[in-house]
């Protein structure tokens, strides 16, 4: 239990020690370590940001016991935990969590919908082959709300910047931008 | 008129009013800068087999922008990076509508390129939001943002004051023998009932 209990403070706090992040003078946070995604499936979901974007695993665990639930407001339910990153950054991580054992009610269906509308969630990356990745997206079936496209052209821009994006499986927005190149002149 | 929405029209209204001229592209597509971009230094880093670099920001597409700018830019102090107000077809077909105009806000710590967190409300979208959950617990489905902070119990009072639900408050997952002040974290939810999770790292005693 004391095992369980240590990884708990590894996946809910995160940045302790050596890996802190310090607070930028005349603030009281630091840049978001991560957004967290409380999923239905989370193999499923680890199909997208591990296999097909790349992501790499920073901390997969499983969590369970009285402390666990005080922080989520739950009673008696397990954690299985993944934290994504980008190379070895902790900032702008992604948390992959799914509750076990949960019997309330029933998980609305996640949105399908191919426009964004309130209540939107969207994850939003910076990479360097839009096409090679939203080709890999439309061919794994995930709802497109827009093909690469360029939102506003900059005449000063050799290459224009380009964004696509579409639903994870549980409805969350992801946001792919590739930037553009400036002129050489 | 609804008078949230009077109230929303008449903010905008005063925020348009001190904004840059808008710049159009070659079709409708026309943005008004309504602050200074406030640029971070650098870009985005793709360590070696990386196509993805790290989350530039999560973006949530509120019901009431200024409602939700209380919460993250007035009492979690994060700073504007820029706030658009966009039209046309552009953006309209990056984000799959029709006729919608949004305003667009990026809000971050210090100077990043990364860890942001966008703040967007859609106008004219004929979609009208469900209420957002404010239950006190975690669900799936639920979209949670983790920042975190050095001054958790401040934060937590005023957070609380302002009315926000809280699923838990500042607690330590797990003593250990090691630090003089443990490491604590609470979370709360936001007017859209985004999940918020502030953690504070532990001070560690001195012979560690």
């Amino acid at each position: 239990m004391l095992k369980r209990l240590a990884l708990a403070v590894l996946v809910l706090v995160g940045p302790l020690g050596a890996t802190a992040q310090d607070v930028p003078d005349g603030h009281v946070v630091s840049s978001m370590t991560r957004a967290t995604i409380f999923v239905r499936d989370l193999d499923e979901s680890l199909k997208l940001y591990r296999d097909l974007l790349g992501l790499t695993t920073r901390v997969d665990t499983f969590v369970e016991g009285p402390r666990i639930n005080e922080i989520m407001g739950t009673e008696d339910y397990g954690l299985k935990a993944v934290i994504l990153q980008s190379g070895d950054s902790i900032v702008g991580n992604i948390g992959i969590y799914e509750i076990t054992g949960d019997d309330r009610s029933v998980v609305a269906p996640p949105s399908a919908r191919t426009d964004t509308v309130t209540g939107d969630f969207a994850v939003v990356f910076i990479t360097n082959d839009i096409d090679g990745v939203t080709q890999k997206v439309i061919d794994a079936g995930y709802p497109l709300i827009s093909p690469p496209m360029v939102l506003f052209p900059n005449p000063d821009a050799d290459v224009q910047t380009r964004e696509m994006m579409f639903r994870d499986h549980d409805g969350v927005l992801v946001n792919l931008i590739e930037l553009g190149v400036p002129k050489p002149w | 008129m609804d008078r949230a929405f009077r109230h929303t029209l008449l903010v905008l209204g005063g925020v348009l009013c001190a904004a840059q001229s808008p710049v159009f592209a070659q079709d409708d597509s026309e943005v008004t800068a309504l602050i200074p971009m406030n640029r971070p230094a650098g870009g985005p880093v793709f360590q070696e087999g990386m196509n993805i670099a790290p989350m530039a920001r999560a973006t949530i597409f509120v019901r009431d922008i200024e409602e939700s700018l209380k919460l993250y830019r007035d009492i979690l102090g994060l700073k504007p990076m820029f706030d658009n107000y966009w039209k046309g077809s552009g953006i309209n077909a990056i984000q799959g509508t029709q006729g919608v105009e949004l305003r667009a806000t990026v809000l971050m710590a210090g100077s990043s390129v990364g860890g942001n967190i966008g703040i967007y409300q859609l106008f004219n979208s004929p979609h009208e939001a469900p209420p957002p959950r404010q239950t006190p617990d975690t669900r799936p489905g639920d979209f949670a943002i983790v920042w975190p902070t050095n001054d958790i119990y401040r934060l937590t009072a005023e957070i609380e004051a302002a009315g926000y639900p809280i699923v838990s408050p500042p607690v330590s997952l797990i003593e250990r023998e090691e630090y003089a002040v443990q490491p604590v974290e609470m979370m709360f939810r936001d007017r859209d009932g985004v999940l918020v999770n502030l953690v504070q790292a532990g001070v560690l005693k001195e012979d560690n």
